[in-house]
């Protein structure tokens, strides 16, 4: 706890820390509140045959699908593989968009050039081109790494360009000035004053990552959670269906929570 | 080593798509070995790109600059530059804001990092080495550029309004402690200002320039009779309201004129 300047602790500051923590206990009673709330209430209208547990599933049978699918290894061989993709896609997606962004910061005329034709790759819907990507690539990892790669990369680029372009001039104009060139100017400001918003482009991108392989997986897979998803919806094991949405919440936040330390590591000096 | 600097009818023109924007017009001046300069003139005349051109980001559409006869791109000389902003990175401490200007020209790498250590206890910010420049006053922001500027021992300081953002008080301070530096190192320095009080208090010659397309309107040499010249007690000297008076004066006629 913060200490006033002389070492004892005020009445004032007393009472702040006391509404402070009066707070944080409302908070977090109240996001398990609705956890238990939402679970409790789903599992006793399927009990009471509210709702058809057939087609609405209920806690308790997602719990038993979970045990019988994680002891066969059906779930961590799909968990494993939308996990695969995802990183790899990640992983291109911000090495490659980092690379294309320092180039067109780097060449101002070659931004200029391909400027038009990047904003309508932004801008198109990506869903579009999978049925295409099938055609080219076959059905399979590679095809879903395509896909989930032109879902996220070219927004990657254009941010991260554009932020790099608003680069303090005159933090610029000292690098120079202490004798530096363009190469110590981009390792010493606009990446290092980007730090924050690089980080921010990854949380973004993760999740955008995540989005392509699913919907990669929803048209040309024969495995992952996507797969799992509109396979078992098609036969009707809603079990299954919502089990898979559930992992897929999960691993959405795990990765999420990831970049969040992450973000916390980088930054903690600041 | 001090050294010479020689503007020889300089002209600087931006060019744009709406046209050229002329901005220095046949400006010549000599600053002698150890000479303390300061500049005024009207705001917006082109002070900041004449700095620009003496420290060779930007090359003079005519004419020429040199140091000890050689024209800048090729002069032995070290520039240090103190900008108007302090212009310190907040994702580096203190330390390391200085140390920026080492990492980038990295000869005598050790000496000037013991040097380091010796500026931030000279400028009582040895406590603050390693905290962050959002933790900093104002006057010690600029502290820490100044050392940052100095670190690398330049013979020649261009000084672009460092002080403007300061505070009366600490604007005296920083001034006196640049101006004992730059009499102790005997360097050249060049100082643009808006203050003519911090100009006369300060330079040996004062150059007043005329509005954009800037030009030298008048070459004034500062002769003050005080014993112990320093920007404190130059205040004092009776010929310093008469100089005022002079500048702004020229000034005024300058922005009509
Ligand atoms: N990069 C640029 N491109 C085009 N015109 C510019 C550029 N930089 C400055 N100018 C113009 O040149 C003129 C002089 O600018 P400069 O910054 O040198 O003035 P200054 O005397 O330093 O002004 P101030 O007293 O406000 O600092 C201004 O009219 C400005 O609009
Ligand atoms: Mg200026």
């Amino acid at each position: 706890m913060e200490k006033s300047d002389n070492g004892a602790v005020s009445y004032g500051q007393k009472q702040f820390m006391r509404k402070y923590r009066i707070r944080q206990i409302i908070i977090h009673t109240s996001r398990l509140l609705i956890l238990v709330l939402f679970i409790g209430g789903w599992e006793m209208l399927t009990k009471y045959k509210i709702i058809d547990s057939f087609i609405f599933s209920s806690p308790s049978r997602i719990i038993k699908a979970a045990v019988k699918y994680w002891t066969d290894g059906t779930l961590k061989y799909h968990i494993g593989v939308t996990l695969a993709e995802t990183f790899i896609c990640f992983a291109i997606v911000i090495l490659g968009g980092m690379a294309a962004a320092v180039l067109l910061w780097w060449n101002d005329l070659v931004y200029r050039i391909l400027e038009p034709y990047l904003v309508i790759l932004n801008s198109l819907p990506k869903s579009a081109l999978a049925p295409l990507f099938i055609v080219w690539l076959g059905t399979g990892m590679r095809t879903i790494i395509v896909a989930a790669i032109s879902v996220a990369i070219f927004g990657a680029i254009m941010s991260l360009y554009e932020h790099f372009r608003q680069t303090d001039p005159d933090k610029i104009k000292l690098i120079y000035t202490l004798g530096g060139n363009k190469l110590t100017v981009l390792f010493k400001v606009v990446i290092p004053s980007n730090k924050a918003f690089i980080i921010n482009v990854m949380k973004v991108n993760m999740g955008l990552s995540l989005v392509g392989v699913i919907i990669g997986e929803f048209v040309a897979a024969n495995a992952g959670l996507g797969y799992l998803i509109l396979y078992a919806s098609q036969v009707f094991k809603l079990d299954l269906v919502l089990l898979s949405i559930t992992i897929l919440a999960f691993v959405a936040a795990v990765l999420y929570l990831a970049l969040d330390l992450l973000e916390r590591f980088c930054l903690r000096s600041r | 080593m001090g050294s010479k600097l020689k503007v020889d009818n300089v002209c600087f023109s931006y060019y744009g798509l709406k046209g050229e924007t002329k901005t220095i017009d046949n400006l010549s001046f000599e600053a002698d070995e150890g000479e303390f300069v300061a500049i005024v003139g009207p705001s917006g005349c082109g002070k900041t790109t004449l700095l620009s051109c003496l420290s060779g980001l930007l090359v003079p559409t005519e004419g020429t600059i040199t140091i000890n006869g050689k024209h800048i791109s090729e002069a032995d000389v070290r520039i240090g530059y103190m900008h108007q902003k302090d212009l310190l990175f907040d994702w580096r401490d203190n330390y390391k804001n200085i140390a920026l200007s080492i990492e980038i020209s990295p000869f005598d790498k050790e000496e000037r990092t013991e040097n380091i250590k010796k500026l931030l206890e000279t400028y009582d910010l040895k406590d603050f080495k390693h905290s962050y420049p959002s933790a900093l006053s104002g006057g010690m922001r600029q502290r820490v550029a100044l050392i940052r500027t100095l670190i690398c021992k330049p013979d020649f300081l261009l000084l672009d309004e460092p002080f403007s953002a300061l505070d009366f008080q600490t604007r005296l301070e920083v001034s006196d402690d640049i101006y004992r530096i730059i009499r102790k190192e005997k360097k050249t320095a060049i100082l643009i200002t808006h203050d003519i009080e911090e100009a006369i208090s300060m330079a040996d010659k004062i150059l007043v320039l005329s509005k954009r397309p800037t030009h030298v309107i008048e070459t004034i040499r500062i002769k003050l009779s005080v014993e112990d010249r320093t920007p404190f007690t130059a205040r004092d000297a009776p010929e310093f309201s008469e100089y005022f008076h002079h500048i702004y004066k020229e000034l005024k006629d300058g922005e009509i004129g």
